[in-house]
């Protein structure tokens, strides 16, 4: 509200400010970091702390730009990683809402609409969820804008500065974050490409194809190097075009791009048929009535419909479904050629993310489509969020309408445990169980780095650590030399542990067993079948059973370590 | 009071604001750096290793373990650690200081053949009728001195 009525002169001051404080939410909330992935980071950070190295072997990860910002600042200042990591890498992602707030301001010209979608980014659900946390993504989003924002500004004007200042970002993204890169292809492809038929020159062919090229080259040279995942769209091309798939897929693009220059006539053609097509009411409609049925399928997986088994609170979906109706009355006063641009880059990532939630192509988890998809959104909610504006005169009640719409997104976004201090009951409307898993606590921390410390490897067969998703990601920190092997799948029954019926043969050889529990197992755990199935929880029954049959050998309290030895 | 309020603009009043939250935030972060007060309790074996315990062992044999207790709790604390098995109870007195470790070599005879469950539990203070504060167990399959 601040920063809409009251600072309208000093925009960037107040975005960059408000920006800041969400990024460090859950760094101020919490002693350590927060739920998993940050402490994949962690672990990956203190490898090459402790390799010097950024070999495959030692070093997995292979997406090096967040690690070794944090692994050379704390050489330098020699300031523990998780702390360095807490506080810098969130707030990377001030330039996220910069850029993005300059972006619009450049395509459309109107800094209000900058200001609008910056804030309705500032407080998009899944932005914060990423933002927060000590991820790639925190670094890989920025990085996607800015150098969206610097690939615009060399479209429109082609001076060298901008093409290298674009190059040397885009690098950049390909070394922070494969997903990010792969998502910043499709989404320049289709951006620039409807950008260069409707208001193509010469130079806009040139330099968007020089971008994309040399993003599409580098990021998948880059993958097949480092073996990434995301490499698979490589050779899944490689079954749809045999032969070189690269070399047919850049010449049959190169054409694409270069028909509006070498035959102006239809490009004219083109822009005159999409004007009148987007003329015609009954399509705006069918538009509009395609996306409400693929708002319904995406809020049916988020809500757990679908494949995915979720357990959302209702409350959280807030943002969502404003974002849903603002996108909407966006959508209608975008379906033109001013807006067509950035709904082509909406569809770019929506195709995928809808194909993955209906599993055409493999992709775990739909939902990280959603942080790269809520960018553009933010900027088709923005034009949304004007128009309603244009009919609400007084600043103050839009300030206020603005003021309420963050202050609720930005408090459903998380579990209750964050900002109210504690979860609700089992039962009640804002009971969330990721409330249970957001945070790791003293006691789990003490346990793992008391194994990290005592455990026994003799180089023959390694010691077994046995926990849930959380701890075992928590874990990843302890095990630099690979000397350990953690395992999140379910826990085996210990009377039944070197029994021939027992379904886990990996165990059968080993010596040395450890399951780690925790007290918040007894009402949630995560095992590695992840999203896919019902949460489960150790019951007293299993705990019976370690009870009789293996031994105690650390309490702290609410963590406990129970060992079997052959 | 408003010429005051008029000689402050909008940057001011917005500096000091972020002056004070930053000062907030400074003393909140330093007070969630503090860990949660805990006892650490376990056993380790002779060697101070966590594997490897002497698990089979015979009759009259000699088992040795470590037990150890890290007081985390943030003041001097008193506890009581009693370890049980063939009915008999060994207890000790420990006093640790915030911080502090203690380790202890234990052995372990058995004179009956056959499956015992050694326990060892922490009572914080001086009642130990009341529930173990930390509970730790080892389970021997002790054997016949000649098999």
């Amino acid at each position: 509200m601040m920063v809409f009525y009251t600072f309208r002169e000093q925009r960037i001051f107040g975005l960059v400010t408000l920006a800041a404080v969400g990024s460090l939410i859950l760094s101020l909330r919490f002693k350590y970091l927060t739920w998993g992935d940050s402490w994949n980071e962690y672990a990956m950070i203190l490898r090459i702390l402790e390799y010097e190295s950024l070999a495959i072997e030692v070093y997995p990860s292979q997406q090096p730009a967040m690690h070794l910002i944090v692994a050379n600042l704390a050489m330098i200042t020699q300031i523990n990683p998780m702390s360095l990591m807490k506080f810098i890498i969130p707030i990377f992602s001030i330039f996220s809402i910069i850029f993005l707030y300059k972006f619009v301001n450049d395509f459309f010209g109107d800094k209000d609409l900058g200001l609008l979608a910056s804030l309705l980014l500032l407080t998009g659900t899944p932005y914060l969820h990423w933002t927060t946390q000590a991820v790639r993504e925190a670094l890989g989003i920025p990085m996607f804008i800015m150098a969206f924002y610097f690939a615009y500004k060399s479209l429109k004007s082609p001076k060298l500065q901008n093409i290298i200042v674009s190059i040397i970002l885009i690098s950049g993204l390909i070394l922070t974050h494969n997903f990010s890169s792969a998502i910043f292809i499709i989404s320049w492809l289709s951006f620039s490409i409807i950008h260069v038929y409707i208001y193509g020159k010469t130079r806009n062919f040139v330099s968007s194809l020089a971008i994309l090229l040399f993003t599409t080259i580098i990021a998948a040279g880059w993958w097949s190097l480092t073996k990434a995942p995301v490499s698979y769209i490589v050779k899944s091309l490689e079954i749809i075009l045999p032969g070189s798939p690269l070399i047919i897929l850049t010449i049959f693009i190169t054409i694409i791009y270069a028909v509006p220059y070498f035959f102006p006539i239809f490009k004219d053609v083109f822009k005159k048929t999409l004007k009148e097509f987007l003329s015609f009411k009954i399509i705006k409609v069918l538009i509009i009535l395609i996306t409400i049925s693929l708002a319904i399928a995406s809020t049916d997986l988020v809500r757990g419909k679908l494949f995915l088994i979720l357990h959302y609170p209702i409350p959280m979906l807030f943002n969502g479904f404003f974002m849903i109706i603002l996108s909407l009355v966006g959508l209608y006063f975008s379906l033109n050629l001013r807006g067509l641009p950035i709904l082509f880059w909406i569809a770019a990532i929506t195709l995928p993310f809808i194909l993955s939630i209906f599993r055409f192509i493999p992709f775990g988890d739909p939902l990280r489509f959603m942080d790269h998809l809520y960018i553009p959104l933010a900027i088709v909610s923005a034009v949304g969020l004007k128009q309603i504006f244009m009919n609400i005169p007084q600043r103050g009640l839009q300030s206020g309408i603005i003021a309420l719409f963050a202050t609720i997104s930005l408090v459903t976004a998380f579990p209750s445990v964050v900002l109210w201090g504690s979860m609700f009951e089992k039962g009640h409307m804002l009971f969330d169980d990721r409330g249970y898993i957001i945070q790791h606590d003293t006691s789990e921390k003490k346990a793992i780095d008391w194994i990290g410390k005592y455990y026994v490897f003799e180089g023959n067969t390694k010691p077994h650590v046995f926990s849930d998703n959380y701890v075992i990601y928590a874990s990843k920190s302890i095990n630099l030399r690979d000397e350990l092997i953690l395992d999140n799948r379910k826990f085996p029954i210990p009377a039944n542990f070197f029994k021939e019926d027992y379904t886990l043969p990996l165990v059968y050889s080993n010596k040395i067993n450890y399951f780690l529990i925790t007290e918040r197992m007894s009402k949630y755990a995560e095992f590695a079948e992840g999203m896919m199935h019902e949460r489960s929880f150790i019951k007293k029954d299993q705990i019976d059973k370690f009870n009789e049959h293996s031994n105690l050998i650390y309490d702290d309290g609410s963590a406990k370590i129970y060992y079997i030895q052959k | 009071m408003c010429m005051i309020m008029q000689s402050f603009n909008n940057k001011s009043i917005f500096l000091i604001v972020s002056i004070i939250i930053t000062l907030s935030l400074i003393v909140h972060i330093e007070r969630i750096n503090t860990d949660d007060p805990l006892t650490e309790f376990y056993v380790l074996t002779e060697k101070n290793q966590a594997g490897g315990y002497p698990l089979t062992i015979s009759v009259g044999e000699s088992g040795v373990v470590t037990v150890g207790v890290v007081n985390h709790e943030f003041k001097d604390q008193n506890y009581i650690l009693a370890m049980i098995y063939e009915d008999k109870i060994n207890k000790h007195l420990i006093t640790l200081k915030s911080s502090e470790k203690w380790e202890k070599k234990v052995n372990l005879n058995f004179g009956i053949v056959g499956d015992h469950k050694v326990e060892f539990l922490l009572f914080k203070g001086k009642i130990e009728s009341e529930e173990p504060y930390r509970r730790l167990f080892l389970m021997f399959d002790v054997g016949d001195r000649d098999e």
